[in-house]
């Protein structure tokens, strides 16, 4: 049949056809297979960010005072919720609005958001379900105290930091985002996470502070309380440690509020007459004054280069000793115009005046201090008195601190270690002495003077009692529009503390207090009161052990008759003396292991999350733990410190349930 | 002898090695289409609020009575379908003049911007349908016309009138696609019935101003043509849909990235479990799954045209070589446009493509081509064949 031909013609045809589409596919499939499947992945799966925690903030005992903890935040699809009942019920446990719970559990959407984060803890039974999709949220906790939170700063809602520490080691508290993979929609609506695993986030750098949260608290009530009983427009309190530089608290009050970050790194002032040891220590150490040496006081008024120069406490003459006892302006003009202006220059310049600290903080201001060659005829007396020179808190307390530990100036600090994630140490503050400004024997002998200033002189109202403060008064006339005001005052006290071995130098300013303007009346008590509350604190850092062992020392050496052998009594004295070791918060790892070396071994908090109470507290007390419940009710939550910690066996356990 | 076994007698259509492959080769289709179904459906079953089975419960509704289906076509002689033809052209005809009126929206609804089924309680396709009529009505216009097919005018212009006339009615749907699947079959059964070659030169010549002036008019055929010319330059949706479906078949390479395992039918792919079905093949099963399904339709193709050489007569022979090239041409076309070989349109895939008016012609075409494929032979007592056939079959 000739038509059959035809039929193979068609047969033919198909065939090159099917040829055709084996072809095709094999150029799409195995020659270009590889660029499709490429694009196929970019388009079904979408990198999503995990957030990184950021690094905690620790105060120098390791109390965290600005900390992140993960929250969830919750998506529903409710077409794929199996019972939506259960759900909504979940849902109202876990405090999610009516509104929100009716429109998760309408079948009819397809996707919804909730606007809440919660704890993972709280929401677990509802991110079980399926159909509930959870993403990671961080939150910054931070620990309550006006002042610490100037100090630490903040965090913005997308993760920038604003101000404080937050900003300037933002670079090591900030973390590493991780990437999760997640499957992706035709909408390129987030699907379900893709079981491919993308990078784990990292979390930041953890830091621990130099700061003393409770110092801190302590200065920063003393502060508010003094500012208020003063009527002043505010104040500020910094407490360093002379022996490192480790700056322990850092308060500021204004009364109207209008200030940010830490004024006490940031806004110079006029020291007035703090800055006189400094030029005696100078006259001492050229061997152009001795401490005996009398000086014509001028009965308290005294005119030089057109100005009148007063007194307070008038006398005829003074000693060095006593022109700083006393604080004389007369005395110490006199005495300073022995110096040549490079000379009196020199000084001021040594004790790092003029320029930033190097405190690592935003915005920390230099001060101002002239060149000789700017300066007017009256310059010399001026800064003698603490004049036409501008120095920030800190500054002059590092200044002090240089008296303090004997005439190194050292490098004040506000962050004593950082810490990766896993523990390990990546920088630890170490002593750094800038230069040294007087020689240790200067330094003992302006220290009693600073012992005078306070037991008898100006600064009494500083003085402790038992424990000797070494200390120098201040008072400034507020410049205003270049004239100095009438009757604005800056009031400031500076001062060590136990004055022969000093463990604190304590700086307090109060700005235009009303009634009474000096020193010795505002700013002295302040550091009276901080030094009161912190020797009552239990942990504010104090070395305990010196203190009460001098204290003891004392009590013996007024016993009189029947304490002969004073080397005895001391040993006897330290046997009974609880040692008070600062416990630095130290790595888990090296934790670990000093527990170990006491003797008993650390063991892991077990985790009791969920648990009904009763049977949280027999698995503590089974796994070796005191435990202290925090509610009556209830399952258990979280514990403090958090499951998995390393304690020693016998440590108390804080409980948290739920209601 | 003849009064015994004239008591016992009764005839049955005996299956040739032929039929039984083809049988073979649809059920293994329709398995493996079945089974493709459901993977490319059940995600878009679920955001549509249903089960994940609810397309392939559907479909296996449709091959359940398209079994019954074959099993009938297969036990009628197919020579029936001569007498059926012009009853079957005019139905068609008239289900399709329904679809374009415009008062019968209530029973043919626009669907994705075509008119293209009617929902009577069950949804139907006139389209599938007139398919059938096409291949049945040429091939027997053909034989009756005998030698009168070497003219012109008497021979080959009805046809193109009254194809002409179902191509106008498919147009106005619009379903361009459809269209032009009724005028290549109508050729092939012209072309194998022994029309003029020059008559087809004629016929093309003719065709393509009137192709294309209608492709100006229906807007989304030409987005759909235009795309496949110049996919840099083409409309987005059209654009889309041929990326989708590469991405889909390109990124199963050798052997596909897993039954179930696929993503782009969860609403990446338009049409995932119809028009785009064998891109779900290309990218789960892979080439490997690609190389399978194209043997399977030329398996069909090459079974389907031995049974149209050993045809009992002239309508016959044609009838199986236009119903062969319905189910293969349309697997072809369906699969060349997955992998971008062709322009894109709508086209199904038989046996995998969601559709139960599809599916019914498809067993109905298989039924009829295992009819031709047999003999109607006279059963002796019980089982006893009579080696003589019966002579009405013979014809």
């Amino acid at each position: 049949m000739p038509r059959l031909t035809r039929s193979q013609v068609v047969q033919g045809a198909l065939g090159a056809f099917a040829a055709l589409l084996v072809i095709r596919a094999a150029q799409v499939q195995l020659w270009e297979g590889r660029a499709w499947a490429a694009r196929a992945h970019k388009q079904h799966y979408g990198a999503k960010a995990i957030p990184a925690p950021r690094g905690a903030l620790l105060d120098a005992r390791g109390v965290p005072l600005a900390q992140s903890r993960e929250l969830v935040k919750l998506s529903i699809a409710p077409q794929e919720v199996r019972d939506r009942r259960l759900l909504g019920k979940s849902l109202r446990k876990l405090g999610v609005p009516p509104v929100w719970i009716a429109r998760a559990t309408d079948a009819k959407r397809k996707w919804v958001v909730l606007p809440g984060r919660y704890l993972p803890v709280d929401a677990s039974d509802v991110t079980a379900m399926r159909g509930v999709y959870t993403e990671v949220a961080i939150d910054r906790v931070y620990a309550h105290g006006e002042a610490m939170r100037r100090v630490v700063g903040r965090v913005g809602a997308d993760d920038q930091p604003i101000d404080g520490l937050e900003l300037a080691l933002d670079s090591l508290l900030r973390g590493q985002e991780g990437t999760l993979l997640v499957a992706r929609d035709a909408r390129g609506r987030r699907a379900s996470s893709s079981g491919e695993s993308g990078r784990a986030p990292v979390e930041g750098h953890q830091v621990v502070l130099t700061l003393s949260r409770e110092l801190q608290d302590i200065a920063e009530r003393a502060l508010r309380d003094a500012v208020h009983r003063m009527g002043a427009a505010g104040g500020d309190v910094v407490i360093l440690d002379p022996h490192t530089g480790e700056l322990r608290a850092l308060a500021s009050h204004r009364t109207d509020g209008s200030f940010s970050g830490v004024p006490a790194l940031s806004v110079p002032f006029e020291p007035g007459s703090t800055l006189k040891p400094f030029f005696a220590a100078a006259l001492l150490a050229t061997g152009r004054a001795t401490p005996d040496e009398r000086i014509d006081t001028e009965n308290g008024v005294y005119t030089l280069e057109g100005r009148t120069i007063t007194d307070v406490h008038a006398e005829a003459s003074m000693t060095l000793t006593d022109v700083i006892r006393y604080s004389s302006n007369i005395g110490i003009a006199k005495f300073t115009s022995r110096l040549a202006p490079r000379e009196q220059y020199e000084v001021l310049r040594d004790l790092g005046f003029g320029t930033p600290t190097g405190v690592p903080f935003p915005s920390e201001a230099g001060g101002t201090l002239m060149m000789p060659d700017e300066w007017t005829r009256m310059s010399p007396a001026s800064l003698a008195m603490g004049y036409e020179i501008a120095v920030t808190p800190v500054q002059l307390a590092t200044a002090y601190a240089a008296i303090a530990n004997g005439g190194e100036l050292l490098e004040p600090t506000i962050v004593r270690e950082i810490r990766d994630p896993d523990g390990g140490i990546r920088f630890r503050h170490e002593r750094r002495v800038v230069r040294r400004v007087m020689s240790a024997e200067i330094a003992g002998t302006i220290r009693s003077m600073l012992v005078g200033a306070v037991e008898e002189g100006t600064g009494g109202g500083a003085g402790l009692g038992s424990f000797s403060v070494a200390g120098k008064t201040g008072t400034a006339r507020v410049a205003r529009g270049g004239r100095y005001a009438a009757s604005e005052y800056t009031a400031s006290f500076v001062g060590f503390f136990p004055a022969d071995e000093p463990q604190y130098v304590v700086l307090v300013k109060i700005d235009r207090p009303t009634g009474a303007y000096y020193g010795g009346q505002t700013a002295a008590p302040v550091t009276r009161a901080v030094l009161e509350a912190a020797i009552a604190a239990r942990d504010a850092a104090l070395d305990r052990r010196a203190l009460a062992s001098r204290e003891s020392l004392e009590a013996l050496a007024r016993a009189g008759p029947h304490a002969e052998d004073l080397g005895e009594a001391a040993r006897v004295v330290e046997e009974q003396i609880p040692r008070h070791v600062v416990d630095l918060p130290l790595a888990r790892t090296a934790r670990a292991g000093a527990l170990r070396a006491e003797g008993k071994s650390p063991r892991a908090v077990p985790n009791v999350r969920g648990m009904q109470l009763r049977e949280a507290v027999r698995t503590l007390h089974r796994a070796g733990f005191r435990v202290q419940l925090g509610a009556a009710t209830g399952a258990a939550s979280a514990t403090w410190p958090n499951a998995g910690a390393m304690l020693r066996e016998g440590s108390l356990v804080r409980l948290v349930s739920d209601r | 002898m003849g009064a015994v076994a004239i008591a016992h007698e009764r005839t049955r259509w005996r299956m040739s090695v032929e039929a039984r492959a083809l049988v073979l080769v649809t059920a293994v289709l329709v398995a493996f289409g079945l089974v493709v179904l459901y993977s490319s459906s059940a995600v878009l079953a679920i955001q549509e609020g249903h089960s994940s089975a609810h397309y392939l419960v559907r479909q296996l509704i449709g091959a359940l009575a398209g079994c019954v289906i074959f099993a009938v076509a297969a036990k009628i002689d197919a020579e029936k379908w001569r007498t059926w033809a012009w009853p079957l052209m005019g139905l068609s005809i008239l289900l399709l003049v329904v679809l374009i009126l415009p008062f019968t929206g209530a029973i043919a609804p626009r669907l994705n911007g075509s008119r293209r089924w009617l929902t009577l309680g069950l949804t139907v396709q006139p389209s599938e349908l007139a398919k059938l009529a096409v291949v049945v009505w040429t091939a027997m216009l053909v034989v009756k016309k005998g030698d009168k097919m070497r003219r012109l005018t008497k021979g080959l212009l009805p046809f193109l009138l009254v194809v002409g006339v179902l191509d106008l009615l498919v147009i106005l749907e619009p379903d361009l696609s459809m269209a032009m699947t009724f005028t290549v079959l109508m050729g092939i059964v012209l072309f194998a019935g022994g029309v003029r070659i020059g008559h087809f030169v004629v016929l093309g010549v003719l065709a393509i101003p009137i192709l294309w002036r209608e492709m100006e008019r229906v807007q989304y055929a030409l987005l759909r043509l235009t795309s496949f010319l110049d996919p840099g330059a083409a409309p987005a949706e059209a654009h889309y849909q041929l990326r989708q479906s590469l991405i889909a078949v390109g990124s199963g390479r050798l052997f596909g990235v897993g039954y179930g395992e696929g993503r782009q039918q969860t609403g990446f792919l338009p049409y995932p479990f119809n028009d785009f079905i064998a891109s779900n093949v290309g990218e789960e099963w892979g080439f490997l799954g690609l190389v399978v399904l194209v043997a399977g339709f030329t398996l069909y193709g090459v079974l389907g045209f031995r049974i149209a050489t050993m045809a009992r007569t002239k309508f016959q022979q044609l009838l199986a070589l236009g119903l062969t090239a319905t189910t293969v041409l349309t697997a072809y076309l369906h699969i060349g446009v997955v992998i971008g070989l062709l322009p894109t349109t709508g086209l199904t895939l038989p046996f995998f493509s969601y559709g139960r008016s599809n599916l019914l012609l498809s067993f109905l075409i298989t039924g009829i081509l295992v009819n031709i494929a047999s003999r109607h032979e006279r059963v002796v007592g019980a089982t006893a064949s009579d080696p003589v056939t019966l002579a009405h079959a013979r014809a």
